[in-house]
């Protein structure tokens, strides 16, 4: 029968320890199983559709965090004014955007209507990819001399990036505004002004730098939106990246491909937060190990 | 010769959750050029405030008013620009606590040198060569080594004169030095009070120094003011005054030192109630309801501070203690 | 002592909270109200309130909005308009629905775990660890997936995915409000355990884990509506938004289709928002907006 040939093809017949075992040896080296609905190792799909996503990742927070930051000043800065009331109605807003809505409106705006920005995928159909580097088509256009496709590949990454940003932009302005206050009164800030240090520079050098460590630890809170956004936000740009592959995967509950994704989530968390603590250690030099 | 810095009629006022409360109350005093000008007062008399408010450096929503002459200027209006070319330039502060100062993140090199490259354009290499002096000033031993350290590696001692390092090294004329050594051991204080008489010495620099340790006092000052309840209510030569106080705070104040000749068994001396609170401060002279020469005028109209000698300055209705 | 994860203010259970006198001067929080009161109207009298009815199609599809469809139709020339309203009787009580299971199961597991502390303690503290390693939606897509794509599966996922961090919450404050003295005090003098807990502790825990659940009311609808939009929650022809936005991808070029039903996701996610928003400056003033850190 069909089911007993999956189990014994899955090695679902066998004593679980024994499952179990198996997985994590395989794992080791390398092996994390075939995908069911790919027919290709789970790990070269991974390959494949990790850099799609991590292009988009890595441009949505780097917006967030700028954008997020900025504007978490300013409402410090101009505590209890109408700009700090308005900011906090920002910031609201952006967390409660549905993820799939913003897209639709954006895309159906922004490539349908005004045409400034192209529709979905990653390049224009007629657009061949970049040789590969590092997966990411704007960095390996662009190492490769590519201009145009660079600047298409871009194009095309701009409006997913922002979109997958709203969220954290509303948080991180949050959290910013937070820790400045926190600081912004303390007595080094005072001594600072005392020196003649003008204003600007007391509030970039001395106040921002003193509230980094509470606005670093939403980062990684800020990782982890981005993936439950990428779903969707790959969904309606039709992104071939991890998003779509858990999705797609989750539906057909393609186990091998369930369980690379989770791991590689793992892993990722596990990244983010080393990273975290490293730049702790930077920032806060009293925390720097001797 | 004219003072360096001269306060008249300086009142300053905090916002709070229920109104304006004014700290400072019509306050005069003048600083001569070389000398260490003593504030004395328990906490809540205003003393802080008051420098504070001479660099503009109150809460939002504080108002001031009055004079404070400086080289030509009113200290009290300046506006950015001239604003920022006196902070640090031409008028420093220490405060009290050099572990929340001094900030956390930032090495001690970038601290002393960053006003510096600002106010006087310095180049990197100027500024850091000034740096190292003035930790050799301050007696910081291996300063270039230092300049790469942070705060939190530096002993309570060591950081107030870095503090002081930083303070100076936009060569202000005046310093002002608020509870300096507060936060600091006995035998570290003395470290510090004689690192500031030195500077005034060998620099001429001006010192305005706030501490209620009347001890402190007594070893560097020059002149002292004596704060109560927002108001100077005594102010001469440190010296004379603390020999020969005039007003009634003044003497309750000596006598509640405890002296080392006393017979053991004696009781301390304390001044009975307490300090009123800003927004409860009594009409008439602020110290009446403590003061056991309290006279009737005494409850209504409040003491004008003046001049009872070539150099003292009183505000006492009763001046109890006057010779001759 | 362990060192509680959250500071509390601890107060006795007879003294209210400072919400009747803030809660005016606060406009975020009457908007809030205002919205979400408007919706959960909308929700209760849509059947009164539609102009048409949500399922009919006709053969005016693809309607741009206009007098007689105010949001226009859509490809089976449904009223959008009557569809958005509808909507409301699915997202809102689901929304609720989810909250509050996930309030009570994570809150009582929390309760227990941080009250009894051991191995009780341990074992819950696993489980949530394990469901807090998978991303919320994967997990949500596999349960989903696995049990059936249908609204009442999709609750359940996320009432699974929800859970922990009532729990950590819950069982954090328990700690925090045990190490009270009183608390202590009352154990000793030999007050029942039960009494204890729902004496002391529960109106102490009652103001954070209120403004966890407001908040947490906008990410069930976005969750809710996120999964129907993938197509792993409401199914068609039922009228919930998020499958109204994904109806909205399809056909593209009509954006009324779209617009209208994820427009309605977000009013109501923002009025949860003010509202939970100024829930917490009114119980928790150092994490809210309004005061920021510490207050002055």
């Amino acid at each position: 029968m069909a089911v007993q040939a999956f189990r014994h093809h899955y090695g679902l017949d066998k004593p679980l320890p024994v499952q179990y075992g198996t997985y994590l040896w395989r794992l080791v080296h390398g092996d994390l199983g075939e995908s069911q609905q790919t027919h290709s190792p789970v790990s070269r799909d991974l390959g494949e559709f990790i850099p799609a996503t991590a292009e988009l990742a890595i441009l949505s927070i780097l917006v967030a965090v700028f954008v997020g930051m900025t504007l978490g000043v300013i409402a410090a800065v101009k505590r209890n004014k109408l700009t700090d009331h308005l900011l906090r109605i920002v910031s609201l807003g952006g967390v409660s955007m549905p993820t799939f809505w913003i897209a639709l409106v954006s895309l159906y705006v922004f490539f349908f209507r005004l045409n400034w920005l192209p529709g979905t995928g990653r390049l224009d159909a007629v657009v061949t990819p970049p040789p590969h580097h590092t997966g990411l088509y704007t960095l390996d256009a662009a190492i490769s001399g590519q201009w145009a496709t660079a600047w298409n590949a871009l194009q095309h990454l701009v409006l997913p990036a922002l979109v997958l940003a709203a969220y954290n932009v509303g948080l991180l302005t949050r959290y910013t505004r937070s820790a400045v206050l926190e600081v912004i009164s303390n007595d080094y800030v005072r001594a600072a002004r005392a020196k003649g240090m003008p204003e600007p520079v007391v509030i970039v050098r001395h106040v921002l730098r003193a509230a980094l460590p509470s606005v670093v630890t939403v980062i990684g809170l800020a990782f982890a939106n981005v993936m439950t956004g990428a779903v969707l936000v790959e969904n309606i740009f039709s992104w071939p990246g991890i998003g779509q592959y858990a999705y797609h995967s989750a539906t057909t509950l393609d186990l091998p491909a369930i369980m690379g994704v989770s791991l590689f989530v793992a892993v990722v968390y596990i990244v983010i937060n080393f990273l975290v603590d490293v730049l702790y250690g930077v920032i806060d030099p009293r925390i720097r190990i001797s | 010769m004219s003072a360096l810095l001269d306060v008249q009629g300086l009142t300053v006022t905090l916002p709070t959750n229920s109104g304006p409360m004014t700290i400072v109350d019509d306050v005069d005093y003048a600083v001569e050029q070389g000398r260490v000008f003593g504030v004395a007062g328990e906490s809540g008399s205003g003393k802080t405030i008051s420098v504070l408010a001479l660099m503009q450096l109150l809460p939002a929503g504080s108002s001031t008013s009055g004079v404070a002459r400086y080289g030509g200027q009113d200290l009290l209006t300046l506006r950015s620009r001239a604003l920022r070319n006196v902070r640090g330039a031409e008028l420093a502060m220490v405060f009290q606590d050099p572990l929340t100062s001094l900030h956390p993140m930032l090495s001690i090199g970038k601290q002393l040198t960053e006003h510096v490259r600002s106010h006087e354009g310095a180049s990197r290499a100027v500024a850091a060569k000034r740096a190292v002096e003035l930790l050799e000033e301050v007696r910081i031993p291996d300063p270039e080594h230092a300049l790469r350290g942070f705060p939190h590696q530096f002993s309570g001692g060591m950081r107030q004169r870095i503090a002081i390092a930083i303070a100076l090294a936009a060569r202000p004329k005046l310093l002002i030095a608020d509870e300096p050594t507060t936060a600091l051991d006995v035998t570290v204080q003395a470290g510090i009070l004689r690192l500031l008489d030195r500077l005034r010495r060998e620099q001429g620099l001006s010192v305005i120094l706030i501490t209620h340790d009347l001890g402190v006092m007594s070893s560097i000052a020059d002149e002292v003011a004596i704060f109560y309840a927002g108001r100077i209510v005594e102010s001469g030569p440190t010296r004379e005054l603390l020999t020969s106080p005039r007003h009634p705070y003044t003497r309750a104040l000596l006598d509640a030192l405890p002296h080392p000749e006393q017979a053991g068994g004696t009781e301390l001396v304390a001044i009975p109630g307490s300090p009123p609170t800003p927004r409860a401060r009594p009409a008439g002279c602020a110290f009446h309801p403590r003061c056991p020469y309290a006279a009737e005028q005494c409850l209504v109209e409040v003491p004008p501070l003046v001049a009872v000698s070539a150099s003292r300055l009183l505000a006492c209705h009763v001046d109890p203690f006057r010779t001759g | 002592m362990s060192v509680p994860a959250v500071p509390i203010k601890v107060r006795s259970w007879q003294r209210r909270g400072p919400l009747a006198s803030a809660a005016w001067r606060h406009p975020l929080a009457i908007a809030g109200l205002v919205i979400a009161g408007a919706w959960i109207f909308i929700a209760i009298f849509a059947p009164l309130l539609a102009p048409h009815n949500p399922l009919a199609q006709s053969a005016t599809t693809f309607v741009p909005p206009s007098w007689g469809h105010f949001f226009g139709t859509d490809e089976l020339g449904r009223d959008v308009f009557s569809r958005v309203l509808y909507g409301a009787r699915l997202s809102i009580p689901l929304a609720l629905l989810l909250v509050t299971l996930a309030l009570l199961i994570g809150g009582t597991v929390g309760a227990i775990a941080g009250y009894f502390g051991g191995i009780v303690d341990g074992f819950v503290m696993r489980s949530a660890d394990l469901v807090f390693a998978f991303p919320a939606i994967i997990l949500a897509m596999v349960v989903t997936a696995a049990l059936g794509p249908t609204v009442r599966n999709a609750v359940l996922a996320l009432v699974i995915v929800s859970w922990p961090s009532y729990a950590r919450v819950v069982r954090g404050l328990v700690l925090s409000v045990g190490e009270a003295e009183y608390v202590q005090s009352a154990r000793l003098l030999g007050k029942s355990a039960r009494r204890t807990l729902i004496r002391d502790i529960l109106p102490n825990v009652f103001g954070p884990v209120l403004v966890l659940a407001t908040l947490d009311l906008g990410n069930a609808v976005l969750l809710l509506s996120g999964l129907s939009f993938l197509g792993l929650g409401a199914q068609p022809p039922q009228p919930e938004w998020g499958a109204g936005v994904a109806e909205g991808t399809q056909y593209f070029q009509y954006w009324w289709i779209g617009t209208f039903p994820g427009l309605a996701i977000f009013t109501v996610v923002l009025a949860f928002n003010f509202l939970g928003d100024s829930l917490r400056d009114a119980l928790d003033p150092q994490s809210s907006w309004s005061q920021g850190g510490d207050a002055e």
